[in-house]
């Protein structure tokens, strides 16, 4: 009963390691392809100095890209997780930042040009949260004593 | 693992992971044909704002960057006003007496275009806003088909409305 009750438990935390990551490699890919137009959706934000838009819009994405890849791999897997749950953490605040002062702004998060909108920021906000919250959830199940890379 | 040495590890691992980030974006920008300059012309009050990337249609030595001047030119007939945003924007308000030629029709509408003006004619091109750069697109374009005096409204619709000037609507 118990085994099977860990099993499971592995079985979610490869499916939550697994979405997290291909989340952050798959959003990262449009931006490295056009690192111009992240650029302007940076810009879009309205919260960054003009003198580091291009920078962010030149590193961010192999970050989410490294990120994404290394958690999948295991390779640094909670080093990984630390970028991608405070990556998270930097999103909703700036969507919800964004929706407080109602500045619409293009999200960039999975193709250079969704739609602006309330509604929109909305449902990222709800996205980025539940990835936030699974992030939280695996980052706990790698504290737990006991729990290593081969069985997390 | 002692907690404190775990981590430490941890931080570690993400200074080795953002480093490797760095390094590799940086070089990976330098030398590919869509990079982009390390810093970025980002200033509304300069012009259209750009990434300054490598294949950078934006051009400010054509751009006309006062709303006024505009209205003067409009008013006064100096200029034919092409309006490269999409029909549909084109439709819900557009600069009074300009015509609708989407940047996304180019080829479609271009015949169009030279039954309009001559190669010769001043043209004013315009498109959303500060952060549009399809009117630098469109002004490239005719540029390479040898239109003479081909210039840009950098501030765009956006601009227009909001100095609460004269709007055409198409009415359906």
């Amino acid at each position: 009963m118990k085994n099977n009750k860990q099993g499971w438990r592995t079985w979610i935390h490869w499916l939550i390691r697994i979405t997290l990551g291909l989340t952050f490699i798959w959003a990262s890919l449009h931006k490295i392809v056009n690192p111009g137009e992240f650029a302007r959706i940076i810009y879009g934000y309205g919260v960054f100095p003009g003198i580091g838009i291009n920078v962010i819009a030149i590193v961010l994405p192999y970050v989410e890209f490294l990120a994404g890849t290394c958690l999948i791999t295991g390779i640094l897997p909670r080093s990984s997780l630390l970028i991608i749950n405070g990556l998270l953490a930097a999103f909703i605040f700036l969507i919800g930042f964004n929706l407080f002062r109602g500045h619409a702004f293009d999200c960039g998060c999975f193709s250079i040009s969704e739609t602006p909108g309330t509604a929109s920021a909305w449902s990222l906000l709800v996205r980025d949260l539940l990835l936030l919250l699974a992030g939280g959830y695996l980052w706990t199940q790698f504290k737990r004593p006991g729990n290593t890379l081969k069985n997390i | 693992m002692p907690a404190e040495a775990m981590i430490k590890k941890d931080y570690y691992g993400v200074l080795i992971l953002m480093v490797i980030a760095i390094v590799l974006s940086l070089g990976v920008n330098h030398f590919s044909s869509s990079g982009i300059a390390l810093i970025g012309q980002w200033d509304g009050e300069k012009g259209v704002v750009t990434a300054k990337s490598k294949q950078d249609t934006v051009d400010s030595e054509i751009e006309i960057n006062n709303p006024l001047r505009v209205r003067q030119m409009i008013s006064n007939r100096e200029v034919v006003v092409l309006d490269v945003r999409s029909k549909d924007a084109y439709d819900a308000g557009h600069l009074p007496g300009a015509f609708s030629f989407p940047l996304a029709e180019f080829d479609a509408v271009f015949p169009r275009l030279l039954d309009l003006v001559k190669k010769e004619s001043a043209i004013l091109v315009y498109c959303s806003g500060i952060d549009c750069s399809d009117s630098h697109t469109f002004a490239g374009q005719l540029l390479a088909f040898k239109f003479t005096q081909v210039r840009v409204y950098a501030g765009g619709f956006r601009e227009w409305q909001e100095m609460g000037f004269e709007i055409e609507k198409n009415e359906e």
